[in-house]
């Protein structure tokens, strides 16, 4: 029955009324996307019919149909960093959906405190995503070579019996491999504090298998950092510098953004 | 070019941005491969959940620890550790 409200994102009233609003497409492709201003904060909505997308409809497409998904999740990806490139904004999940524009009103109106905050916050600052990989093979082998505890281990294991040798020299294998993630931990944590130093505020985020990032090496850091516009050049700049020096040890970074700030405005 | 445009100029990855966009929970069931502009290829496959892609994936691996082999491996050690039947058969 009747029209749904699709949300793309919150900005502050003032900034809308500076600026008017690019002309976009709606999220069906055919009708476009307008602004309701709720107080101090301005929602950025398209209509959506309700029969086409009810919540079940939407999860089956999400569910079952890729390349809808990959359409519109690039709608609104595009959408909203397009707008992100004009205002300060509060980002929606994919789908945020209100029933009419009452209950967005409402919705909107019980969280003004939160939104007035997450503008102050994110006002004139970017968010940046930096992944790094590592290459446990190169990694290993400079812990053979460099790690004395392993190194005295070998020593005393070549001097045992042939049997018991088997069997020692698998625990050392596992002593390597523990002392491998922890040197793999240390490394991607010193960097990430480090480059927090650059930022506003750096979260972590999980690691993604390789059945997930299709790479041979393993991601050991995945990382978001909310940084001022001013200071994104030598941000990246120090990735950058990272990327140089630690390659040879087997080390990758990728960095992507700037994003729409989805990590650091908590609107729902 | 600045690196900031170089790096704003760049594809991303769908994945990537279902990732940020999705809200926990929403899986995707099918096999695919996610294709952009040619550049990244990700292949997910039936069990993989995207926005929970981590958790899930994680879930996984620590099943997979409780059943893999290293694992019955530390257990024999232990076992024959317990059962000091190393010294038996060294001397």
């Amino acid at each position: 029955m009747g029209d749904l409200i699709y949300l793309y994102g919150l900005i502050p009233t003032n900034e809308a009324t500076n600026q008017s609003l690019p002309t976009f497409k709606g999220f069906d492709g055919s009708g476009g996307i307008y602004t309701i201003p709720i107080e101090k904060s301005t929602a950025i909505v398209c209509k959506l019919d309700s029969e086409k997308y009810s919540e079940e409809r939407i999860k089956d497409k999400v569910s079952n149909d890729m390349e809808w998904l990959q359409e519109k999740a690039f709608h609104h990806h595009e959408t909203v960093k397009k707008l992100a490139r004009k205002f300060t904004i509060i980002p929606l999940k994919f789908c945020t959906l209100y029933k009419n524009q009452d209950s967005l009103r409402k919705a909107v109106h019980a969280k003004e405190p939160k939104i007035e905050s997450a503008f102050s916050l994110l006002a004139g600052n970017e968010e940046w995503n930096v992944k790094m990989y590592c290459d446990d093979h190169v990694v290993k082998e400079q812990i053979k070579k460099n790690n004395p505890a392993i190194e005295a281990k070998r020593a005393e294991i070549s001097q045992l019996p042939k049997g018991r040798q088997f069997f020692e020299k698998k625990k050392l294998d596992k002593l390597i491999e523990s002392e491998l993630e922890e040197e793999i931990n240390r490394i991607s944590e010193n960097v990430h504090l480090h480059l927090k130093e650059f930022v506003i505020q750096g979260n972590v985020k999980r690691n993604w298998s390789k059945n997930v990032t299709g790479k041979k090496e393993n991601m050991t850091w995945n990382g978001v950092y909310l940084i001022s516009e001013t200071a994104v050049e030598s941000f990246l700049e120090q990735v950058q510098q990272y990327e140089i020096q630690m390659q040879e040890m087997g080390w990758k970074f990728e960095v992507s953004g700037p994003w729409p700030a989805y990590h650091f405005s908590s609107y729902s | 070019m600045s690196l900031r445009e170089s790096i704003e100029n760049k594809d991303v990855a769908l994945i990537d941005i279902l990732d940020v966009i999705l809200d926990k929970g929403v899986a995707i069931k099918a096999d695919l491969v996610i294709s952009i502009a040619g550049v990244d290829l990700v292949y997910l496959d039936l069990r993989v959940l995207i926005a929970s892609v981590e958790s899930l994936v994680q879930a996984q691996h620590g099943n997979d620890q409780a059943v893999s082999s290293v694992n019955f491996d530390q257990q024999r050690e232990e076992l024959l550790d317990a059962t000091g039947q190393f010294s038996k058969w060294e001397n």
